[in-house]
């Protein structure tokens, strides 16, 4: 009986304790969309007017990436952007290219020092663009050596669309993250939500 | 501070399209007059489209520029023109005689023809009278014009060791330096000067593609060609083309093109004999062409276009083909339609096109590689002087070489992309100002 007792108050802890568990779980995923959605309570100290979208980081076996070392190379294996190519433009052989950028304190996004990252990549879907980081672009810890995150750590990601007559669009809209750096490790403050389960897809 | 809205990001996009449909891409390969803290490459004519590519990209290809800092890399065409062809001066202006029924008479002779006789005269100038133009460019704006850096040595390795200004950042070349040249520019410049590789370009045989030539041509071959010792197909042993008496025409360069010297430097380095200049100029039968010009094959009337040959680089055969030349022949005016007509390869062929290795025995087909180097000044390297604004490196390390920290946007995935772009392969080497080549492993 006790042994029944018992084993019924165990099973019952047990429920709670997975029903605890899931909730808190589920929390967490709360959190994590909210915070992949609207930001971390860090406010990204900066506007940049021709930000059209957000950009999400994913790794080459299709998991979102929002953190890591500065010395990961490569610090995620695809990026993709959620602003489609511009429906005026010809998507053939229409490609995209990350940058990075030096966010600092007073300077218009606009002004901002950067450098390409990526070489240029066809797109396979112009109304899902991404863009491969190979192991050779440099690692957010060559870029903040090169352009110190000296605005509270902030490094600007943006990613270019192209095409063969437009050329790159940099005076349009692109999409951007922003990442946080802090000692060795970084973070993505402010990114996209998209799957990354089919962003190998998206990639020649 | 930034508080992002999914309303305020697609009123963004929607203001972006519209935006989108007048943008700008990169800046176009203009001349432009450099501010201060610009890089300024100047020199040879065959390097210059690549250094074009990667300072402002090439089509839907981002270049250094095309990330918009403040401070730009300005590389200046070698003879003015985008092509790399040669400017010279108005003939019109220059002293002439007549041609009459065949005879050079003078203006007074000609004066005293009849009206019905002047018709039938042709004014007649020497071409020894036709010089190169020469044309002037400003290095830096608002500063006096200076005659623009011409192509192979002297506007690159001698134009960079004489200039004690500093108006010239980058030196373009594809020899490597001397020893002289070092401590020329110790003398000069208080600096001797690096050596960064970029790639590598090989320079080939280009027939037509309807030709009498063999499908390769041994090296020793090419000096006995060259030379005057073969002067028909079949003279070649082991030919077996359509036409062994047909008469072989050897297109030869201007002896200042640098793709001459190339020329020179390559017969020479694969025949056991010393190969000079004047060695390759010795078949009566030359012909001499403006160099990396296709036409200098394809304008030729169909029998001569068959038999004759000319030393070409292979990355200007890829630019060719990808249509990035103008055809000046067809389009005079951009407002007019077409604004432009390609101009291509089409009509020609590499002798052994494929090949990459270099093979110093005359028996090996013709073919040698050669270098896409930028010169840059030690001081320069060695600066403490940031170059754009917020960033720690200086121009060298941003752009070129940069020994402890990030690679250099010429060896990075987009600047080789670039370079690939340009027809040529990326092939990132450094050498000291002791010559030799640097371990960056």
């Amino acid at each position: 009986m006790n042994t029944t007792l018992t084993a019924v108050r165990a099973s019952r802890a047990r429920v709670l304790a997975l029903g605890a568990g899931a909730l808190a779980v589920a929390a967490v995923v709360a959190a994590l969309v909210v915070w992949r959605s609207h930001g971390t309570s860090v406010e990204v100290p900066y506007d940049d007017p021709q930000s059209a979208g957000l950009l999400t980081l994913c790794s080459e076996d299709g998991k979102a990436v929002t953190r890591g070392k500065v010395d990961d190379r490569p610090f995620a294996g695809a990026v993709i952007g959620e602003t489609a190519l511009p429906s005026d433009q010809d998507p053939q052989g229409a490609v995209a290219t990350l940058f990075a950028y030096q966010p600092r304190k007073g300077i218009a996004a606009g002004e901002f020092s950067g450098t390409p990252l990526t070489a240029a990549g066809v797109l396979v879907d112009p109304d899902r663009p991404a863009v491969a980081v190979t192991g050779d672009v440099w690692s957010v810890g060559d870029f903040v050596t090169a352009y110190p995150a000296d605005d509270d750590g902030f490094v600007q990601l943006r990613l270019y669309l192209g095409t063969a007559q437009a050329g790159t669009l940099t005076e349009g809209s692109y999409d951007t993250a922003d990442l946080r750096v802090d000692g060795d490790t970084w973070e993505l403050v402010r990114g996209g939500d998209a799957s990354c389960a089919d962003s190998s897809a998206l990639l020649p | 501070m930034f508080h992002r809205h999914k309303t305020v990001g697609a009123a963004l996009l929607a203001v972006a399209s519209v935006a989108t449909l007048a943008a700008s891409h990169s800046p176009a390969n203009a001349d432009f007059s450099p501010q201060p803290k610009d890089v300024v490459s100047t020199g040879s004519d065959i390097i210059q489209n690549s250094f074009n590519f990667l300072a402002d990209g090439y089509h839907q290809l981002p270049g250094f520029n095309t990330a918009g800092n403040r401070y730009r890399w300005v590389n200046f065409d070698s003879s003015g023109d985008a092509q790399g062809r040669s400017a010279f001066t108005d003939p019109r202006l220059l002293a002439y005689q007549w041609i009459y029924q065949g005879q050079v008479i003078t203006n007074a002779q000609y004066a005293a023809l009849t009206p019905a006789e002047q018709a039938n005269a042709a004014k007649y100038i020497k071409q020894n009278d036709v010089k190169l133009l020469n044309p002037t460019i400003s290095l830096g704006a608002g500063q006096d014009l200076v005659v623009r850096p011409s192509g192979g040595s002297g506007g690159g390795t001698n134009a960079i060791i004489a200039d004690d200004e500093g108006n010239i950042d980058v030196g373009r070349t594809p020899n490597p330096l001397t020893l002289t040249n070092e401590n020329n520019a110790q003398a000069n410049l208080g600096t001797k000067l690096l050596r960064v590789q970029v790639a590598t370009d090989r320079q080939l045989i280009a027939a037509a593609s309807t030709t009498n030539a063999p499908a390769t041509i041994s090296a020793g071959d090419i000096l006995k060609i060259y030379s005057g010792q073969i002067t028909t197909w079949g003279q070649i042993p082991g030919y077996s083309g359509p036409g062994p008496s047909e008469t072989i025409i050897p297109l030869i360069l201007p002896t200042d093109a640098g793709m001459w010297t190339t020329f020179v430097t390559n017969v020479d380095n694969q025949n056991p004999s010393t190969v000079t200049s004047d060695t390759l100029r010795g078949n009566g039968n030359s012909v001499q062409v403006q160099q990396n010009d296709p036409t200098a094959i394809t304008s030729l009337s169909p029998a001569q276009r068959a038999n004759a040959i000319v030393p070409f680089p292979r990355g200007r055969f890829n630019v060719l083909n990808a249509q990035y030349y103008t055809d000046p022949s067809v389009t005079n005016a951009y407002n007019l339609e077409p604004e432009r007509t390609p101009i291509t390869a089409a009509g020609l062929q590499l002798l052994n096109g494929a090949s990459t290795i270099d093979e110093p025995v005359p028996t090996a087909p013709y073919g040698g590689n050669f270098a896409y180097n930028a010169l840059i000044r030690e001081s320069d390297l060695n600066s403490n002087v940031a170059w754009q604004p917020g960033s720690t490196l200086n121009w060298v390390e941003a752009l070129f070489y940069n020994p402890d920290g990030p690679a250099p946007f010429v060896n990075t995935p987009a600047g080789k992309a670039l370079l690939q772009a340009a027809g040529v392969t990326p092939d990132y080497h450094v050498f000291g100002t002791d010559l030799a080549e640097i371990d960056l492993s």
